[in-house]
């Protein structure tokens, strides 16, 4: 039988791809600072020296394991735009689904982006990818308003992704339970209600 | 608190020093980098120093950190002192302009540290209390003013007040842009707006 280098690499790209989630995982218990060669390749069940066949440094392995995340919000949230443009979700289960992608569906992958939020000052490589992400909320939140008539949904949308962001760090602090979902959406509607009188506050 | 005498003081002195090192080193480095070694080194004092004043480093790291909450909370509360004061005699935009800038007044490195507090306190329990009273404190803050100014539910609108500061901070930790402030003290003015149901003008 030839040799199928197509199945070889695919097989590569899975062990790459399992080191990857590995890093994950291993930024969530022990943040940035416990991503070593060794503890993710323990993590992934692999030998130690796999990490680096694949990734040259440690910085690199974590870039890459947070450019992952934001590959995985742009694709949820061009497939959230999708549904809306073509009027599968409505309105408000929009601005839901919204919310449950930043940060209900994922806690884990919350925490580990901001671990990259507060790193990419020390770690240069994960400006980029977390470039990416913050894109990736920014135009999500602004499809949204403007799908419900908000001027200047560029802007305004940063002021949204704010408030998300700033609820889903709160509950990584302190979690209050149920009230934290129920004050977020409170607080988005007031919020929406009052751009939809105002439109932008008045210069 | 009575008053120390010398001796104690000194001591107290260079324990003070040792967590700003702290707190340096965790702005540099991350929780995980904190080290006696390290921080003995950014406090420049004696390697024997550290572990003097702390048994472990997560009580150093937990120190760190309430030393942090201890200024929130002194921040705060002459926040509130002050705002006694203004209430009566500033415009609603003009209070609000103030408060954005108390509370965005800590260095951005503060800020960053308190963060990793916050992301570090689900796996660090010496955190959890810290970073609580931390939240707590501003939120209280907030919920006290825009009550005063008669918000409809205070509580849920001090959270969004410091839930927009805290988004904000952390995407500009990220990735800063020219316009931050700008966007952050029209956000807060319309914080308030949807909050006190009634529209806001701009003094100037």
């Amino acid at each position: 039988m030839p040799v199928r280098p197509q199945s070889h690499y695919a097989r590569g790209h899975a062990r790459r791809a399992k080191v990857l989630e590995a890093t994950i995982e291993v930024i969530a218990e022990r943040g940035i600072e416990g991503v070593t060669h060794r503890s993710v390749a323990a993590r992934a069940e692999v030998p130690s020296s796999t990490p680096s066949y694949f990734f040259t440094s440690i910085d690199e392995l974590i870039g890459a394991a947070i450019t992952t995340i934001a590959e995985q919000v742009v694709t949820a949230v061009d497939e959230l735009i999708t549904a809306a443009t073509a009027g599968v979700v409505d309105e408000d289960e929009f601005a839901d689904q919204l919310v449950e992608l930043m940060s209900d569906a994922r806690p884990q992958l919350v925490r580990v982006q901001f671990e990259a939020y507060l790193a990419s000052e020390r770690r240069p490589d994960l400006q980029a990818p977390v470039q990416e992400i913050m894109r990736g909320f920014d135009a999500a939140t602004a499809q949204a308003l403007r799908a419900v008539g908000v001027v200047d949904a560029d802007l305004v949308a940063r002021q949204f992704v704010a408030v998300i962001d700033g609820f889903a760090l709160h509950r990584i602090a302190w979690s209050r339970g149920e009230e934290d979902r129920a004050a977020l959406t409170a607080v988005l509607r007031r919020l929406l209600d009052s751009y939809r009188g105002e439109g932008r506050a008045p210069a | 608190m009575s008053r120390p005498r010398t001796h104690y003081l000194r001591g107290e002195a260079r324990r003070a020093l040792v967590l700003d090192a702290a707190v340096e080193v965790i702005a540099d480095h991350g929780l995980e980098g904190v080290t006696h070694r390290a921080v003995a080194r950014a406090a420049e004092v004696p390697l024997s120093t550290t572990s003097y004043f702390f048994g472990s480093l997560d009580e150093l790291v937990g120190a760190a950190v309430t030393r942090i909450a201890d200024g929130v909370l002194a921040d705060v509360d002459s926040l509130l002192t002050d705002a006694a004061g203004m209430a009566a005699t500033s415009s609603i935009d003009g209070y609000i302009d103030r408060f954005v800038d108390i509370i965005t007044a800590p260095r951005a490195r503060q800020i960053l540290v308190q963060f990793e507090a916050y992301l570090g306190s689900t796996r660090r329990v010496e955190l959890v209390e810290p970073v609580q009273r931390i939240v707590q404190a501003y939120e209280s803050a907030a919920t006290t003013v825009l009550g005063a100014l008669g918000a409809t539910d205070p509580e849920r609108a001090g959270r969004h007040l410091v839930a927009v500061l805290d988004g904000f901070a952390i995407n500009r930790l990220a990735h800063p842009r020219p316009d931050d402030h700008e966007l952050l003290r029209e956000a807060v003015q319309l914080v308030a707006a949807a909050h006190l149901g009634v529209p806001l003008t701009r003094a100037s």
